[in-house]
């Protein structure tokens, strides 16, 4: 049996496992405490904000729907947007919603038509609402969105899903006119250089806990459970397992 | 109706995958179906996508909306780009040549600003971040693997030098790996949120 095949078995069994016991008993009581991230709270002030003074302001969700290195971040990019969409059905447009993956737009586009018939806002019809693909590819995508930052200075920026150091131009763009940037990084890349210049930013497995952040459900508690067991988990496992190898046992 | 048979599907797909990791040999038929077809859905999705983006330049060219003059440039050189993959096919020199000779330089030319832009970044990363034990061990970090990188550091194999440098050079390695494997942790569990129906993306 190969011990990949093993190692994988157990993780995700177990994820699995414990993620639906904790959303059972999350149903019945309180469940695990909220977080406090301070980078989320002030995305939200700003989009608030800038949806009260009529300025504009972009959601990317990345590049890549699937990737074999970070995978899980384009669907995470689509996981949170339901969450951003909240505030905006009380309002006449103003949010545009860029990608360079066309399966991505297209999806969002599907979550923001959807979120329309549920809330019943004209402010989420697609000819109101831009979700747009500025460019097919990282660099094309780069070219295209400068200018539109550049020629409505937005109030807000948020970044999720998967991308490179190029967010760093995006994020200056912004930055420029005095805009607020917010960004649940992607790649390590872009965690690097956007660390230089963005002060809320959310990295690592961080992430991923942004859709509850916001709104936390029993499931949202439950998923944190699980994912800092088997994170303290590993840690435990991968420090034995050196200190075995140190003194020569494996 | 529709949301329970989108529900139907994403269920008996997603287990089926589930279930293809843990017996390989037996699903491994099944599997390749499925994922042939998820290609092929999301070729045609990304379509869609580059339609969308046709559209809007062509919309903006129709209300001669400001920025018309880009939307020209880049309907003319999507359809020539088009046209002449077409004909001539990706494999063809003149084509590769002449897509390559547009499409390095401009890629360059961003690259270029990207290095400006974390230099700049990086002389303001006090200020944005403040005096912090992270935005430290940021700088401190960044430096230590510039001077690696530029080579002057040498030391005879064996010593306590060499390892030292052999230790500082995988110092990066062992931290990506680390914010990796949280990474594919929070990807694990957002698959698995929307495999067992916690998460809605697609239905809400």
């Amino acid at each position: 049996m190969n011990e990949m095949w093993l190692a994988g078995l157990i993780v995700m069994g177990l994820a699995s496992i414990l993620l639906l016991v904790f959303s059972v008993v999350n149903n019945y009581r309180q469940g695990y405490q909220v977080r406090r991230e301070p980078g989320v709270e002030k995305m939200m002030h700003s989009q608030i904000a800038s949806i009260e003074s009529g300025n504009p302001r972009s959601v990317i969700i990345g590049h890549q729907l699937l990737s074999r290195a970070y995978p899980g971040l384009g669907l995470h990019a689509l996981t949170v947007l339901p969450t951003f969409l909240n505030p905006e059905t009380a309002v006449d447009g103003g949010l545009t919603i860029a990608g360079s993956d066309g399966s991505m737009v297209a999806f969002a586009r599907q979550i923001v038509h959807g979120r329309y018939h549920g809330e019943f806002s004209i402010a989420l019809h697609q000819l109101i609402m831009n979700t747009t693909l500025p460019g097919p590819t990282p660099f094309s995508f780069t070219a295209a969105i400068l200018p539109m930052l550049s020629e409505q200075p937005h109030r807000l920026l948020a970044l999720f899903g998967n991308y490179d150091a190029e967010a760093s131009l995006w994020a200056m763009e912004t930055q420029i006119d005095g805009g607020h940037v917010f960004a649940a990084a992607g790649s390590l890349a872009s965690q690097a250089s956007l660390y230089l210049q963005v002060r809320d930013l959310l990295i690592g497995e961080m992430v991923f806990l942004l859709p509850g952040l916001t709104d936390p459900s029993p499931s949202d508690r439950a998923a944190w459970l699980t994912e800092d067991i088997l994170r303290t988990g590993l840690i435990i496992t991968l420090i034995i397992a050196a200190i075995l190898k140190m003194v020569g046992v494996i | 109706m529709k949301k329970a048979l989108t529900l139907l599907i994403l269920l008996i797909v997603g287990f089926s995958v589930l279930a293809g990791y843990f017996f390989q040999v037996q699903l491994s038929p099944l599997l390749a179906l499925i994922f042939n077809w998820g290609f092929a859905l999301l070729g045609a999705v990304g379509l869609i996508g580059i339609g969308y983006l046709l559209w809007h330049h062509l919309s903006r060219i129709m209300r001669k909306e400001k920025g018309l003059f880009s939307s020209i440039i880049v309907l003319v050189a999507f359809s020539f780009t088009l046209l002449t993959g077409l004909v001539l096919t990706s494999q063809n020199a003149f084509f590769r040549a002449f897509i390559l000779n547009v499409q390095i330089p401009v890629e360059a030319s961003i690259l270029g600003l990207i290095a400006v832009t974390l230099f700049y970044g990086s002389l303001r990363l006090i200020r944005t971040q403040g005096w912090t034990p992270m935005s430290i061990g940021f700088l401190v970090s960044a430096l230590v693997s510039l001077i690696l990188d530029l080579g002057v550091l040498h030391a005879e194999t064996g010593t306590l030098g060499a390892e030292l440098i052999a230790f500082l050079h995988r110092l990066p390695l062992v931290g990506s790996r680390g914010i990796l494997i949280g990474m594919a942790l929070g990807g694990l569990m957002v698959g698995l949120r929307v495999l067992f129906n916690m998460k809605r993306p697609y239905g809400e």
